[in-house]
């Protein structure tokens, strides 16, 4: 019943001073989709050097002239091991017939080498839930403790730089995110306030009839929650419109999942929740002079 | 029911109630008379807590001027119908809602306040103008509003601030006899107005003269 009528009174409020309303939700508008956009970029940012880091395996080389039993006791002990999800032998004539396809333009190389130089190895691939550098890096240190193991090689620095700089925007972006959301709580509160004159006359009248704290501010709450809403349902449609421009010319671009929309919505909510309750603090209390 | 106590109203230097006393019991109608400017509107303002004395007390049943607290303040409120001199009804909303609003402060459902509504409506014979905007109402209509308003949560104390200025003699008239219904029903009435044609023998009469208050007419 009272929801109905704060719900109602706060579209009342949005109405009484639609210049005001406007221009705040077209700066919130503005603002969420600063952020939205912000996360959607790290979001893909991640999702990129994830994607590089579930190609990344561990190739286990093993000691010259290593027989075909040691060969497979190694492969029964990576296979073993908790952080291993696959592993591929390799044998030596496979790495060099694949030297020979990759050299093929520059037979006289091969030539020089004359006998093949190259051992057996292991591809190693983690399972999927532990496809990182961390993992990936230990995993190489415990295996080149064993005797059969002439070296592990990890490879894919480059991955490893890029989540590196990724994980330093991602702390970027918390900071700017930060500040923008403490625009957004400034921007209701300011707009609440602005409310609360225009509407005086009602406040007034509110307070003759002996209306209580919460029921006086309540609409004043929800009146920041639509804004809020709203405009962030609006920037929301806008990030995901240009993502899938974007995903037009970039096929590796994806918008955000459902979970982190959801999540940027709930956020909107108690940023449109905290603005206008500090906006209407004033409200509603002192009954007299 | 409602006790003034030496009760002074300055503001800055002005003096607009000067060493006032009366009590009126419940069911009591009072009515106060007095030219504009005399502090009519100070006395009722003291006793819906609008304004504090700033010497003396005001007591309005259970509540005190001196010690009533905000929450107090609203319960008091909430027993009160007060109809403003300037109708104070809301433009943005509807006669309906303008009536319903002391209803739903009190928190009533939605039911009781359209029955409620309905029936304060037919009371100062407007009924079947909920639908309209003050805006669309002439100045009696509107006053009427501002009535019905007062009377839909059965109040236990009724300020009305020149409640007939804008009404012709018949309704004025009309108008004053519900308040005087609700007075049998218990309900204290206090009624500031010039209109001398509205008083009736068994009224109790307080004349205010500069802030001064003389019982009789």
């Amino acid at each position: 019943m009272r929801l109905s009528f704060y719900i109602a009174e706060a579209w009342r409020g949005l109405k009484r001073a639609p210049g005001v309303a406007l221009a705040s939700a077209f700066s919130l508008f503005a603002a969420w989709v600063v952020l939205a956009g912000t996360a959607d970029a790290l979001y893909n940012g991640w999702r990129f050097v994830n994607a590089a880091n579930a190609r990344k395996e561990l190739i286990v080389l093993m000691k010259d002239r290593s027989g075909a039993e040691e060969d497979s006791t190694l492969g029964a002990r990576l296979k073993a091991l908790d952080e291993v999800g696959s592993i591929t032998y390799v044998s030596r004539d496979s790495s060099w017939a694949q030297l020979t396809r990759e050299l093929g333009a520059e037979p006289s190389m091969l030539e020089a080498v004359g006998a093949n130089p190259l051992p057996a190895s292991w591809r190693v691939s983690l399972k999927p839930e532990l496809r990182d550098a961390v993992h990936l890096k230990r995993l190489a240190e415990t295996v080149r403790q064993y005797p059969e193991v002439q070296d592990a090689l990890t490879g894919g620095e480059w991955v490893d730089k890029l989540e590196a700089w990724v994980r330093k925007l991602t702390w970027v972006g918390f900071g700017f995110g930060g500040a923008v959301a403490l625009g957004v709580v400034v921007l209701v509160m300011l707009t609440i306030r602005l409310s609360i004159m225009v509407r005086s006359d009602v406040l007034r009248v509110l307070r003759l009839l002996g209306a209580g704290e919460w029921f006086v501010r309540m609409p004043f709450v929800f009146e920041g929650l639509i804004l809020a809403c709203a405009t962030s349902i609006l920037a929301l449609v806008a990030v995901e419109g240009a993502s899938r421009l974007l995903a037009g010319r970039w096929s590796d671009w994806a918008g955000m999942p459902l979970g982190l929309d959801l999540a940027f919505l709930a956020l909107a909510l108690v940023l449109g929740a905290v603005g206008s309750l500090a906006g209407s603090a004033a409200v509603g209390r002192r009954e007299s002079a | 029911m409602i006790e003034f106590h030496h009760v002074t109203k300055k503001y800055d230097d002005e003096v607009a109630l000067d060493d006032c006393s009366l009590k009126i019991a419940q069911g009591e109608m009072l009515v106060l008379l007095g030219a504009s400017g005399t502090g009519k509107s100070t006395f009722l303002k003291m006793i819906s807590f609008e304004d504090r004395p700033t010497s003396g007390e005001v007591v309005v049943g259970a509540y005190r001027s001196g010690t009533a607290k905000d929450a107090q303040v609203r319960q008091l409120r909430r027993s009160l119908g007060i109809v403003h001199q300037e109708f104070k009804l809301l433009q943005d909303r509807s006669v309906f809602e303008n009536v319903a609003l002391p209803l739903r402060v009190a928190g009533l459902n939605r039911k009781d306040i359209h029955a409620r509504v309905e029936e304060a409506l037919e009371r100062v014979e407007i009924p079947r103008m909920g639908a309209k905007m003050p805006g669309q109402l002439s100045g009696g209509q509107r006053q009427r509003v501002a009535v019905a308003r007062a009377l839909v949560n059965k109040p236990t104390v009724l300020l009305a601030d020149e409640p007939t200025g804008n009404l012709d003699h018949e309704m004025s008239v009309r108008i004053v006899r519900i308040f005087r219904e609700l007075c049998a029903s218990g309900t204290a009435v206090v009624l500031a107005t010039y209109d001398l044609n509205l008083i009736q023998p068994e009224d109790r009469v307080v004349r205010l003269e500069g802030g001064r208050m003389k019982e009789g007419r």
